[in-house]
């Protein structure tokens, strides 16, 4: 299987919350506290062991290896057949109202189906899903629908960016399949995933940067424990 | 809720039918321009109608306050209120501010007010304001009232109005607005509500 | 069983209902006509933004003013983005960039022209006609000009937008036609200082800095990324991709310094001191490019003899830095020669005294590295031609005789071509010398926060007859004015041409996404319409498309020639010079090391060191900065980059905190020098920060209570601003020269003096009221905008 990945390059980011925004304006994220798909924590000026440290985390739904959103749906099953855009090769699983793509490895929700619950979102470690209250499938008596990075599916689909890389103003993010060149270079040069002895839940949005600012990241962001 | 019968209507129907009143004469219209702009030299017409409303609601309503105050404090407030505020504009009379929380203009709430206006087969003069004004909405609603479009009426009330009339109401009565509007803001949510009967009401 | 009472209505309602609908009133509201049924359709983002009518046009979020493309579905603005054939950004747009679907939605956006109906202040408006508005302003300007003068109507503007209405003042005979806090509160001494040592203005609105091509480059307090400026940023991260290194010299860490190679935490106040101390290093070191500095140069004798005193060890105590540190940098710098950044920085009024030095320095490190016209350096702007016409006929714009000019006689020898000076105009208002000043129109500034001392700028407004602003969001200025003019969104109007004169020149257009909302008119409009209440002579074109047309015309392009072409077209850029090429645009055609033009006011021909007080006991400096997310004071209320970014922090040093039981996030206020108390603000206790400064980024704690979103939220640092220091060149108001010390739980925390201050610098002087009243225990002033009472009005909410 293949898996669509993201680097996040510290060095060049400054922390502008751009990609939040975009992302905020392309899927129409009303502004309430904890609804937002991408976000930006600006971290420092603080010490380091390498010495003074000032950067961010650009965060977003990670599309992790093993997520550990999926299994926790209550909704119920359905077969449910993926097909590859290109091969148009098709596989067919049996899914609640989430699950992680077989061909792109993203993860996704049926919003048709999903009932609110928020097992999802309490399931994840990095925060990254929040459950939209304003809206709800009421016909399942749903409370609500839960929402996330979607890596831009659609987008991407068109041949377009994800709306965070396409309007990061410094290039500090980047897009693509995880074994391409332009990722797999940075992760072999030493881009990290923000995983801890107790989550290793494989997330595929990697983090570039120098000593100083990836040692601030995962001392303050990096989550210790599974929720 | 369904397609429920309509006491208000039928009532109403009935008075028409003994030709005690004129066809436009149901409060809806009068609550629609009473959410307008003030400009008319004699506002105490808008005062006699609301006391009126208010005794047949049985809301209070002081003559003294209605009798105290002038067309420029009335301009003034409505511009405090709904158009622009040193404090911000404290009730913007937009469903888009209130439905889904989007705080902003023309966004899911308008959408919304569009698409019933297009259901229902019309469209909003040439305006300087957004149609999903309260005093669009309001007005909208004496239009299906007339056309007897029930079932339309039903959905735009539920489906839409009271999704955002009750928060708007909220800030408005939050804001102390003057008397007229004070009473005003109960009235039309007195109106709104009472205008639906669920299903088994006459049963 | 869910019976509800239903609604009877009486006789008597029936009756008055009657006898309204015969008032004059349309019936049934004549809100609707019939128009096409349709079944209902759902609307829905589904697919994102994808899909949507594309509108190239420009953004107006920050002056850099971004290539945008707009997008539109059923009527509606659904997303910003980059231009993707912009040289300059592509497809990306920053945070307020992709906000301004915000501005243009806000429920808090000037919707109708408004006339004062309460007292000055009160803000109580009622709405009125676009023939009354005009009608009255044509009216007051009039009777002004008749009583005192044509020169007391005086202009405060910023922007493109704000020049259509300027020419109306200039056809009014006053000179105060433009008077730019922009520049006399932010760029102006580092336009001045470039402009006398290279000939032009490396710095200004535009900045001609290579940054992309720099093999080193050096900040001093500029600090690129939190202030962001979309081409600026990716140029500077360009150049560090690319391997150059890095020197940034400033009190506080910020996200420059994160990415530095050397970061020099330098006593605030003591810049110029490094730069003389560099620039003798240089010289005795025999690091400057001879060649370049014996053809291009002159006055290097002079320079070489005048900064012979400042040594590194001298700087080193004034500064308080590390020689090996300072020596390691200019090496480092000195290395890359000549592709080596000098960084202009960009807001240049920090200590009034020194500024204008202090960007002298800069410009003549650059010249003895030889870092003028080639890569990596300070390069030449490319001229870009388009059309101009006038508004108002030039012959029709003569300024009125004057015995005693505000702005040419100004106690500035440098300051009138550059417009009148803010604080002058002020000052004139509060004092009525030279003569009077008794009306002023504002065009998009919000002259509470921008001009020094809000509290001298509300007593001037009380004092005039007559007050008007043309405004999209009502700032502080619109709850002074007398009639409020609304203003286009900027996504809702054409403007002028533009014309980007870097590295990647080009010409695009504004155009217009959508129509304005509500009744708010275009800039071209107003100042049109205007114009025609006060029966000048003038606007020929119908309208600013025209106008746009127009300017286009002389290129050979239209906007629909240009919209074909994706609404923006490059052309060739001429940034660099061969030695043989180089042409130095001073008087004497050389880049000049000691300026004669200075000497001949009594200032100095080259800069000396002039220490700016340091803190007094108990206090720390105040020192400020932008924030990524937010555009000066004008983006706090935007929905959007309010829940970003809600509100600002203090910076506080980790050891002064520790010592004053201060805890991160903790809520504090803080008095200044003269007893001004702030909004509560959040602390963040960092390393990051010297412990004699505190820093918080600029325009928060809006006093506008108008304001929704952002009215409280956060310290405002222009309202700590009240001792001013003006430069002696061209009277730009310093702003780094308050002190303040904060209050926790209404009790005053002296700051330690953890760094000791070197004799050389004087301690400023805390008045005699601030100390008495110290002394005294009397109560603080607590900033306020005096009348309007916010509980009041609120409701007690």
């Amino acid at each position: 299987m293949r898996q669509y990945a993201m680097i996040i390059d510290l060095t060049r980011c400054v922390g502008c919350h751009a990609c939040a925004l975009a992302c905020r304006a392309e899927w129409d994220i009303p502004a309430q506290d904890g609804y937002r798909r991408n976000w930006v924590r600006n971290l420092g000026p603080a010490k380091t062991s390498h010495g003074l440290s000032f950067t961010a985390y650009p965060g977003l739904c990670n599309h992790c290896d093993k997520p550990a959103c999926v299994p926790v749906c209550p909704a119920d099953k359905i077969k449910k057949t993926f097909t590859e855009p290109k091969t148009g090769k098709t596989k067919t699983m049996t899914v609640a109202a989430t699950w992680k793509n077989p061909f792109d490895g993203t993860v996704q929700i049926d919003k048709t189906r999903c009932l609110g619950c928020g097992a999802c979102a309490d399931a994840c470690p990095y925060g990254a899903r929040y459950v939209n209250t304003n809206i709800a499938n009421k016909n399942l008596d749903g409370d609500g629908i839960a929402d996330k990075c979607t890596f831009c599916k659609p987008r991407v689909e068109a041949g377009l960016r994800p709306a965070c890389v396409q309007t990061c103003i410094t290039d500090a993010r980047i897009f693509g399949w995880r074994d391409e060149p332009k990722i797999a270079d940075y992760i072999k040069k030493g881009a990290i995933r923000m995983e801890s002895a107790q989550v290793q839940t494989g997330p595929n949005v990697y983090y570039y940067g120098h000593p100083k600012d990836l040692e601030l990241l995962t001392k303050t962001s990096t989550p210790q424990e599974m929720p | 809720m369904n397609d429920g019968s309509f006491i208000y209507l039928y009532l109403f129907n009935q008075i028409l039918a003994t030709r005690y009143i004129m066809p436009n004469q149901h409060p809806f219209f009068f609550l629609s321009a009473a959410f307008t702009y003030p400009e008319q030299a004699n506002i105490h017409p808008f005062f006699e109608i609301l006391a009126s409303l208010s005794a047949d609601l049985s809301i209070e309503f002081n003559h003294q306050a209605a009798d105290s105050t002038s067309l420029t404090d009335l301009q003034a407030e409505y511009v405090r209120l709904f158009i622009n505020s040193p404090a911000g504009v404290p009730a913007p009379p937009y469903a888009s501010i209130y439905i889904d929380n989007r705080g902003i203009l023309l966004q899911q709430g308008h959408d919304e007010a569009m698409s019933f206006y297009q259901a229902a087969g019309l469209e909003t003069i040439e305006s300087s304001e957004c149609e999903d004004h309260i005093a669009f909405e309001l007005a909208f609603i004496g239009h299906l009232i007339e056309d007897n479009r029930l079932d339309l009426l039903n959905k735009f009330i539920n489906e839409h109005v009271l999704k955002w009339y009750p928060a708007f109401s909220q800030r408005l009565q939050s804001a102390r607005p003057c008397h007229f509007y004070q009473v005003l803001g109960q009235i039309t949510g007195l109106c709104l509500q009472h205008i639906l009967i669920e299903e088994k009401a006459d049963e | 069983m869910n019976r509800r009472r239903f609604l009877k209505m009486s006789a008597a309602t029936a009756m008055a209902m009657a006898a309204f609908s015969l008032d004059g009133l349309p019936p049934k509201g004549g809100l609707f006509r019939v128009g096409q049924a349709l079944a209902r359709t759902n609307y829905g983002p589904a697919n994102g933004s994808m899909g949507a009518k594309e509108i190239t046009s420009v953004c107006e979020m920050c002056f850099w003013r971004c290539p945008i493309v707009t997008k539109v579905r059923n009527g509606k603005l659904i997303k910003i983005e980059g231009n993707p054939k912009s040289p300059v950004n592509g497809q990306r747009v920053c945070a307020r960039g992709n906000s301004g679907i915000q501005l243009l939605y806000d429920p808090d956006r000037i919707k109708y022209p408004m006339k004062r109906v309460g007292a000055r202040g009160e803000g109580k408006w009622a709405k009125i006609s676009w023939d009354e508005a005009l009608e009255e302003i044509a009216h007051n300007m009039n009777k002004v000009k008749k009583k005192y003068g044509p020169h007391a109507l005086a202009y405060f503007d910023h922007g493109a937008s704000a020049e259509n209405l300027r020419e109306v003042f200039m056809a009014m005979g006053t000179e105060n036609y433009t008077s730019e806090p922009a520049f006399f509160q932010c760029v102006g001494p580092a336009a001045l200082a470039y402009l006398e040592t290279v000939g032009y203005i490396a710095t200004g609105t535009r900045q001609y800095n290579d940054m992309p091509h720099a093999k080193a480059m050096l900040l001093v307090g500029s600090h690129i990324g939190e202030n962001v400026h979309v081409s600026h940023v990716r140029e500077f991260i360009e150049g560090l991709a690319a391997g150059s290194k890095l020197v940034v010299v400033d009190p506080r860490f910020s996200v420059a310094a994160g990415k530095a190679d050397i970061h020099l935490s330098i006593r605030p106040g003591t810049d110029t001191a490094l730069l003389l101390a560099w620039i003798n290093y240089v010289i005795q070191n025999n690091l400057y490019h001879k060649e370049f500095v014996a053809n291009t140069c002159q006055g290097f004798a002079d320079l070489k003899k005048e900064v012979k005193g400042y040594s590194l060890e001298w700087a080193a105590e004034i500064c308080d830095l590390k020689i090996a540190d300072m020596k390691a940098a200019i090496e480092m710098l000195a290395k890359a020669s000549p592709h080596v950044m000098i960084h202009p920085g960009r807001h240049s009024t920090w200590y009034g005294k020194g500024d204008v030095g202090r960007h002298q320095s800069y410009a003549i490190l650059s010249a003895l590295f030889g870092a003028v016209g080639v890569p990596g350096g300070l390069y030449f702007p490319t001229p870009v031609k388009v059309g101009h016409i006038d508004c108002v006929e030039e012959k029709s714009k003569t300024v009125a005789p004057v015995e005693v000019s505000l702005k040419e006689d100004s106690a500035y020898p440098f300051s009138a071509a550059f417009g009148t000076v803010t604080a002058d105009i002020i000052k004139a208002i509060n004092t009525s010398k030279p003569y009077p000043i008794r009306l002023l129109g504002v065009n998009g500034v919000n002259i509470m926060q921008t001009i020094p001392d809000p509290y001298e700028t509300m007593k001037a407004i009380k004092k005039l007859d007559f007050i008007f602003c043309e405004e999209m969001m009502a700032g502080e200025t619109a709850l002074w004015s007398d009639i409020i003019l609304p203003d286009a969104i900027y996504l809702e109007r054409y403007d002028g041409v533009y014309a980007y004169e870097g590295l990647t020149p080009y010409i695009t257009v504004r155009q217009p996404a959508l129509p304005p909302m509500y009744e708010a008119k275009p800039p071209y409009w107003i100042a049109k319409n205007l114009a025609r209440h006060l029966k000048i002579d003038g606007f020929p074109l119908p309208d600013a498309k025209a106008l746009v047309n127009h300017d286009l015309e002389a290129v050979n392009l239209s906007i629909n020639k240009l919209n074909k072409q994706g609404g923006i077209i490059s052309l060739p850029a001429n940034p660099y010079r061969t030695p043989e090429n180089l042409k130095i645009a001073t008087d004497s055609g050389k880049i000049k090391l000691s300026v004669a033009a200075f000497e001949d006011e009594d200032l100095d021909a080259i800069p000396k060191f002039q220490p700016a007080p340091a803190p007094p006991k108990g206090y720390a400096r105040l020192i400020y900065g932008r924030c990524p997310v937010h555009t000066f004071s004008r983006t706090m209320n935007n929905l959007w980059l309010n829940h970003e970014v809600p509100e600002n922090k203090l910076w506080l040093n980790d050891e002064i905190a520790r010592q004053l039981k201060i805890k991160n996030d903790e809520t504090v206020v803080l008095e200044n020098q003269s007893g001004k108390r702030s909004n509560p603000i959040k602390v963040l206790v960092t390393p990051g920060i010297r412990p004699d400064a505190v820093y918080m980024t600029h325009g928060f704690g809006s006093k506008s209570p108008h304001l929704s979103r952002a009215y409280g939220k956060g310290a405002a640092d222009g309202y700590m601003m009240t001792n001013t220091v003006e430069d002696p060149f061209m009277g730009a108001t310093s702003k780094r020269t308050n002190f303040v010390r904060i209050v926790k739980n209404k009790s005053i925390l002296d700051i330690p003096e953890i760094i000791p201050v070197p004799a050389a610098i004087p301690k400023f002087k805390l008045r005699k009221l601030a100390a008495d009243r110290q002394k005294a225990g009397v109560r603080p002033q607590y900033a306020s905008t005096g009348d309007f009472s916010i509980q009041e009005r609120r409701g007690g909410e």
